[in-house]
This record gives C-alpha cells, structure tokens and sequence, in this order.
C-alpha cells in the first residue's frame, strides 16, 4: 500500500484527506507540524508528500528546503497544496527545479477527485 | 491620511476575505468526501453547519465594523453589564469549542453597569473567542484546550479579556502582527490555519467605540482585553 504525507494544520481538512484517501486504498498519514513531518518521513518513508506552506511558525518553504537536504529523500515527489496563490511564488523557475515539485495546486480550487488522479498518476509513475 | 484608512479598509477586506476561503473549502470538500459515502453523515453535517456559521460571522462582524467606523450605523447606548455580554458569548461558542476539545470557564468578578452597545460589543468578544479557539484547530496540538472570558474591575474600568491556555499573544508579538498586517499573509506566525482576522475585526468594532484591545495575561493565560469606562451617573443609580 502507498504511504501518503499530508502536510496540513487545519484539521479538518487533514481529517478530511485522511478518510477520502483511506478509502481508496492510500496508506495515510496527516500532521499540521513541520517538525513532526521530518520524524514521520523518517519513519515511514512516503510515497508522496502533500504541503500546505502556511505552517505554524514555521514558513513551508523552509521546510520544503530542509525536506530536499536529506539525500534519501530527493526524488520523494512533492505536491504543494496551499492557499497561498502561485503569485506569491518566487518566479525563478530554479525555484521549482531545485526543490523538485511535481505540482501545485490552489487549494479554494481542489477537488478530492482530481487530486486523487494526480496521486494515482505519481504514485504509478514511480512503481514504472 | 484619508488614503491610509482607505487602505486599511482594503487589507482587512483582503484578510477577511482570505480567512473565509478556509471554511469554505472545509463545506465544499466535505460535501464532495460526503457524496459518495453510505456511511451516518450526521457529524459531516455538523461540521458543515460550524463551518458556514463561523464564516457568516466574521462576514457580519466585518460589515457591522464597516458600517460603524463609517458612521453608517449609529451607535446606540444602553445600560449594560459586560459580565452578562461575556455570558452571552460563552454560551455562544460552546458548540464550536466543543468540536475543537476547547473547556470554557466564565470568571466574572465585577458586575457594576456600563454604557455601552450590547451587540456590537458581543460581536466584537464573539469573533476573538471564535480566532482562540480556531487558533489551535490544528493537528500538531493534541492537549485539551480552554478558554476564559474574564470580566475584573481595574480603577474606574470593567476589564473584559478572552484568554486561551495555548496561545502565544503577548505585546510584542501583538504589535508586530498590528504592524505586520499590511504586509503579510500569516499575520500572527503562532497561527496556522486561519490569519487572525477575527482580532483585526474584533479591533476595528471596538475602535469605533473608543476601546482597544490589548494583550493581556489571566491566570496564566494568555488573550487579549478591553477596558470599558465605568459610567458615573449610573453609579449614583
């Protein structure tokens, strides 16, 4: 079963990630904190990771840097799933490259369904 | 001057607005993992309505804060204790808090009247009751949560404060988020999921009755407070 890493500190929404992905047969795990994401992915080594940026006091940038610094988990692909606009992402197209982002998505335009289709593509993608 | 309120008026919109798409979201993604589902929908359901009152709230509370610092609405003042206001709100967030694992304790020790607006003054307590409780609605805090509404007297003034046992807001970090709330997206950085407009919005219906919020402590808590005038002929009554 593929482990997913959910990255998000509302609630909620991580409840809600947790029992929509359960169901479709995603082994997955939710926390709202960067520092206990590092602890997880060490344990558990995800197939996938899911990022909101906006952490507490914490900047997901950051974390997405400090993630990336680990050799083992280079190629883990990353989906930043965040309410922060892509406006507000430095527009160095390096920046992507570098930390290796498979995709963002706004999240006031998510749908569980086409996430789930992103997830099955990356995830199949990676057992290829 | 004139284009510094006009901007302000902008950045809270802009915050109130971005504060709202997290609940929203929360409706439109629970309806869609609910539509497929054959299980008891009943706690979804719940959570749908809590979500959709909180967002209605800020929205009211934003327009009420508009319509007063722009004269639109009057202000009328009646005879009115702030322990029956803090009461009131208690009560009011006792479903909210409930979902968030948050206990509510009333520490009421002063009941001498003031004048004031009751609803405006429960509306402004409603919303930073509402940003404490929600300020911890993460998955990193696994503690049991509380939250005191505190009425004490302090020289010729009722105290009103709203307190949470996890929450960080002290004066510096209060300033900065003050200062910071034109620049920044998270304007309170001990926040994760929602940006604190709830304080600013609080704040602004205060402002247009000549009272500001503080940071304050209560018992080791740490919240936010306003002091109200105590009123001198209701005194002699």
């Amino acid at each position: 079963m593929k482990e997913l890493l959910f990255i998000e500190p509302d609630k909620i929404l991580g409840n809600t990630y947790l029992r929509y992905f359960g169901s479709k047969n995603y082994s997955v795990r939710v926390t709202g904190s960067a520092q206990e994401a590092i602890i997880l992915a060490d344990d558990i080594t995800p197939d996938l990771v899911i990022v909101e940026l906006q952490l507490r006091l914490h900047n997901g940038i950051d974390f997405l840097y400090e993630f990336r610094s680990y050799s083992d988990w280079h190629q883990i692909p990353i989906i930043i799933l965040s309410m922060v606009p892509s406006n507000e992402f430095p527009s160095d197209k390096n920046f992507w490259s570098t930390l290796n982002i498979h995709k963002y998505i706004y999240k006031p335009k998510l749908k569980l369904s086409s996430l789930l289709t992103e997830i099955n593509d990356i995830t199949l993608e990676k057992t290829l | 001057m004139k284009d510094n309120a006009i901007n302000s008026d902008q950045f809270l919109l802009k915050s109130v607005a971005e504060e709202l798409r997290l609940p929203l979201v929360q409706i439109s993604r629970l309806a869609e993992l609910s539509r497929g589902s054959e299980n008891d929908l009943s706690s979804d359901m719940k959570t749908i309505e809590s979500s959709a009152d909180l967002a209605l709230q800020l929205l009211e509370s934003y327009i009420l804060g508009v319509e007063l610092s722009d004269n639109q609405r009057e202000i009328a003042l009646s005879p009115i204790t702030i322990g029956a206001v803090m009461n009131d709100v208690a009560h009011q967030v006792h479903k909210i808090a409930a979902q968030n694992n948050c206990d509510i304790e009333l520490s009421i020790k002063t009941s001498k009247p003031i004048m004031g607006n009751y609803e405006a003054i429960k509306m402004a307590y409603l919303n930073i009751a509402h940003s404490i409780i929600l300020a911890n609605n993460s998955q990193v805090h696994k503690k049991r949560k509380s939250i005191v509404f505190a009425v004490y007297g302090k020289g010729t003034k009722n105290m009103a404060g709203v307190y949470g046992n996890d929450i960080q807001i002290n004066k510096t970090s209060w300033e900065k988020s003050m200062s910071m709330f034109h620049k920044t997206r998270q304007k309170i950085p001990e926040f994760s999921s929602i940006n604190g407009s709830g304080f600013f919005v609080a704040s602004s219906i205060l402002e247009s009755m000549s009272l500001s919020l503080h940071p304050s402590k209560y018992k080791g808590n740490k919240g936010l407070v306003a002091g109200f005038p105590l009123s001198q002929q209701l005194q002699l009554i």
